[in-house]
């Protein structure tokens, strides 16, 4: 059966004061109907940009000069912005980080949770009506004062409770979440991240949580896309990436992360190094220079290979490490 | 949280740019040059006035000469009386750029101190500053210019009082703001720290770093004096005739413009270049010097 | 909202204060020699009242006070020419003024955003260009130029003079006065666009780098709802707030104009004072400009709170 989203060596690039940059390079993955999906990597490694390339949001200076997408089985490349468009909150919606200034402060809440359903065709009376049914079922107690009100009444996590009624009130069949609670407290991350994942299950609705943190989407995934200097680097089921990382980036991110039942405070492992600047990428597997295995092969850039039920980038199996 | 990797990012080698010097970047901007060269024509075009190089004397009249189209003799026509539109309107330029210079030579000396002052010192002086600007804003400025020319008579010197009173709150609000952050930069305080005198902290450190601000602020000025000069000589308020001033041509040729409309667009097109001029130039110096600053 | 008002009182304050001692600069034996010689039109009453106006022969601060005492209670002094009062004659100027700057501000208005939403729908590109540069035009061409050119040409080519009959108010004649603001209107709204479109311009750029218009986007709104509800909407508040302060501008600044087009306007009222010497009335009607100027400023203020629900809350 075809993947609900098929992404084919993606890229993109950026066209600034310091000339063409390029930013993302042969991103290739999969999303099957209903299956959950963690993009994971540092700050800069280009994640969200991936995810806006999908979407066709990237802002200016940016574009995305190669690659396929596929969603729904239509190449969302090349396709009219007016089609574009009537993907775009209806099958496909985005929830973003910052939910104070992603959300319009001279307009209602309830409005804009409606104009999800009015963008698409749906009348105003029956889009009020579905948007406060949708801000119930998202935990906001009081729908209809809350309708009524403007954002900057609320806090951080109704907000963002706000922003999923937004994203999901039509129904889409794939939500990319860009790092939704990295703007909120611990205790309101916990709830949200609970929302979304009750809400992944009873709609058999696909996810992609972009995440600069892997110990939290363990928890909610059933796979994890590993990306490193615009690439990705891993892409394994969730257990096999935890017991038997196949890349050498992965394993010393897991390295790096504190043991829940550690008695005494040992020194977390560091990487050495920094990861590179979009403008100064190595030639050759891009972490080369801060790898523990490297070869002489590393020398060529490796693409995604199999390795046991993963795929990974690296020409060293996981057998032969130091 | 468990953080992924390191989030540290070196620079990389190549970072800043090499500086090349400000003439040259603001000539390199499309709106710098074109603003310079007009400026620069219109200038010109005054100094030579000022050093009598002009086709005919602004104020001869030439009475079997009158109001004369466009020829090979009189580059720009002649007006009522036979004199030479072309002389008359440099000559007028002269004038207004005197004029313009003079307000805004003392507008950028006493605002710019005030301003530094304001922002410097802080506590009442700033307090008192500030208010004082509050009341000079309260006027919509063209009359603020009118109610000094009409304490103090008409004249060119008096025209240049009364815009050199209407721009310096500007000044002030401008020089105060930056000074109020600079205060508190690194290297100021290092300078405290170390006991320099004041005066040698506002001079060697603060102004410097402001100057672009106030160069930029400057040009604009002067692009408003003239409209300003342009206006109040209109009504009557400027020197006095023979004395050639483009707002008094204008106002001489309103009811020739449909027989003789030369006498009307020339000086009309003098004031125009030069506004659009020290605008262009404006925006050009502000990117040259600093292409950090706010648009 | 106290804080504001009792600012703006301050203000207005130092604007009498102002007034007051520009003015004084003309010598007083002027004053007492116009009262002198020209008074011949005014009746012992009005002589008297003129005089208390001026306050003279008393120190200045008592001077001063007096003055601010005298325009509380109404006396805003006298012409000589006419005998009659300056409150008197601002009640019919300022109207003439007010309709004109509404106006020409309600066209400027219109020009300066379509010219703003034109140059930011591409920056840097060949609109934007043009955006700016009619911009900068309507900035660079004196008023009195465009409105000089206007009236000669109409009347000599066209026969068209409509200023030159008496000044029509919109209760009296209304298809006369829109004749005879429909020029002038013209003139000072090309004047207010140059600012409103800058404004505009870069009010819409900065709205639009902002992450809601992203979240608009990524829901699947059109372009003309994102461009309206959601950037138009957030730019707003600058562009009004800048659109008043012109407004307020054109309360005095129209004088000009209005002496080009023959509108018997406030500004036009402080001009003749000017030039006939007549010291009460410019002292009056400078005072009134600059007062009306301040409460348009607070107006304004008021408004933006207004059309900010995040303010509003406050």
């Amino acid at each position: 059966m075809e993947p609900l989203l098929k992404v084919s060596d993606l890229s993109v690039v950026s066209s600034g004061r310091e000339g063409r940059q390029e930013i993302v390079r042969g991103v290739s993955f999969e999303v099957r109907e209903a299956e959950s999906v963690a993009l994971v990597g540092e700050s800069g490694s280009g994640k969200s940009l991936t995810m806006l390339a999908v979407m066709g949001l990237l802002g200016p200076g940016l574009s995305s000069p190669t690659g396929e997408v596929r969603f729904g089985g239509r190449e969302l490349r090349g396709m009219p912005e007016g089609e574009l468009r009537q993907l775009r909150g209806a099958e496909l919606s985005m929830i973003y980080q910052d939910p104070m200034t992603s959300l319009n402060p001279m307009m209602r809440i309830g409005d804009q949770v409606a104009e999800t359903l009015t963008a698409h065709g749906t009348g105003e009376s029956e889009a009020s009506r579905r948007a406060r049914k949708e801000l119930a079922r998202v935990g906001i107690p009081d729908p209809d004062r809350t309708a009524r009100s403007y954002p900057h009444e609320f806090s951080g996590g109704m907000r963002q409770r706000a922003m999923i009624a937004t994203a999901l009130v039509a129904g889409p069949r794939l939500l990319i979440a860009d790092e939704p609670t990295t703007a909120l407290d611990v205790t309101i991350q916990q709830q949200i991240l609970a929302l979304v994942r009750e809400r992944q299950r009873s709609d058999r609705m696909a996810t992609i949580w972009i995440s600069h943190d892997l110990g939290v989407v363990a928890q909610l995934v059933t796979r994890v896309l590993v990306m490193y200097a615009g690439r990705i680097v891993e892409d394994a089921p969730v257990r096999e990436l935890f017991a038997a990382p196949q890349h050498p980036y992965t394993a010393a991110l897991l390295a790096s992360l504190p043991h829940a039942g550690d008695l005494v405070r040992a020194p977390l492992a560091q990487i050495g190094g920094v990861p590179p600047a979009p403008g100064s990428v190595p030639s050759g597997c891009s972490f080369r220079p801060r790898c523990p295995q490297a070869v002489e092969k590393c020398l060529e850039d490796p693409a995604l290979m199999p390795r046991n039920s993963s795929l990974a980038a690296c020409w060293v199996p996981r057998e032969e490490w130091k | 949280m468990s953080e992924v990797g390191v989030a540290i990012r070196l620079p990389s080698a190549a970072t800043a740019p090499t500086r090349e010097p400000w003439w040259q970047r603001l000539l390199a901007s499309r709106s710098g040059a074109v603003g310079a060269a007009l400026t620069g024509a219109v200038l010109l075009a005054a100094l030579a006035a000022l050093a009598g190089l002009v086709p005919h004397d602004p104020i001869v009249q030439h009475p079997a000469d009158r109001l004369l189209s466009p020829s090979w003799t009189y580059l720009l026509g002649t007006d009522q009386f036979g004199r030479d539109t072309l002389a008359r309107c440099m000559a007028g330029a002269a004038a207004s750029l005197q004029v313009s210079l003079l307000a805004v030579g003392l507008a950028t000396v006493v605002g710019t101190t005030i301003g530094v002052i304001a922002g410097w010192y802080g506590g009442w002086i700033d307090l008192v500053a500030m208010r004082l600007t509050d009341v000079f804003f309260a006027f919509p400025a063209i009359l603020l210019a009118l109610t000094v020319v009409a304490a103090l008579g008409r004249g060119w010197f008096n025209v240049a009082i009364a815009i050199a009173i209407v721009y310096t709150p500007i000044f002030v609000r401008m020089a105060r703001a930056p000074v109020l952050s600079l205060r508190e930069a690194q290297y100021v305080l290092a300078g405290r720290l170390l006991g320099f005198s004041v005066p040698r902290l506002l001079l060697r450190h603060v102004l410097p770093n402001i100057s672009s601000i106030v160069i930029v602020q400057i040009t604009l000025a002067l692009s408003w004096a003239i409209l300003t000069e342009s206006s109040l000589s209109f009504l009557g308020l400027g020197q006095p005739p023979p004395a050639p001033s483009l707002g008094q041509m204008v106002s001489e040729a309103k009811s020739l413009a449909v027989v003789a409309p030369w006498t009307l667009f020339a000086p009309a097109l003098v004031i125009v270049i030069a506004v659009v001029g020290l605008n262009l130039l404006g925006d050009g110096l502000r990117d040259a010097l600093d292409p950090t600053q706010e648009r | 909202m106290a804080r504001r008002l009792a600012g703006a009182l301050l203000t207005l304050v130092g604007v009498s204060l102002l007034v007051f001692l520009v003015l004084r600069v003309i010598p007083g034996n002027q004053i007492t020699a116009s009262l002198g010689t020209e008074s011949g039109v005014l009746t012992p009453e009005q002589l008297a009242s003129l005089r208390s106006y001026y306050g003279l022969n008393q120190p200045l601060p008592l001077q001063y006070l007096d003055w601010l005492a005298n325009v509380c209670t109404g006396n805003l002094g006298l012409s000589l020419r006419s005998g009659q009062s300056v409150s008197a004659m601002t009640a019919a100027s300022l109207p003439v003024t007010l309709e004109l700057a509404l106006l020409a501000t309600a066209f400027g208005f219109v020009l300066g955003v379509g010219l703003g939403m034109l140059s930011a729908s591409k920056p840097n590109g060949v609109r934007d260009a043009l955006g700016q540069g009619v911009g900068l035009l309507a900035l660079a061409i004196p008023s009195f130029v465009i409105a000089s050119a206007l009236v000669s040409y109409l009347a000599a080519k066209f026969g068209y003079f409509p200023n030159a009959l008496p000044y029509a108010a919109p209760w009296e004649d209304p298809l006369l006065n829109i004749q005879q603001l429909m020029f002038p209107a013209l003139v000072l709204g090309f004047g207010v666009a140059a600012p409103v479109m800058r404004t505009t311009r870069s009010a819409i750029i900065e709205v639009s780098s902002l992450d809601f218009v992203r979240t608009a986007r990524g829901k699947g709104v059109s372009p003309r709802q994102v461009a309206f509800r959601h950037v138009l909407r957030n730019a707003m508040i600058p562009i009004v707030t800048a659109t008043g302060i012109q407004f307020g501008y054109l309360l005095g600044g129209a004088v000009i104009v209005e002496q080009i087009f023959a509108l018997p306007g406030i500004g036009r009222q402080v001009l003749n004072g000017i030039l006939q010497r007549e010291y009460a009335v410019v002292q009056s009607s400078v005072l009134i400009i600059a007062a009306a100027f301040v409460v348009v400023n607070l107006l304004v203020d008021v408004l933006y709170r207004q059309i900010d629900p995040r303010v509003r809350a406050e």
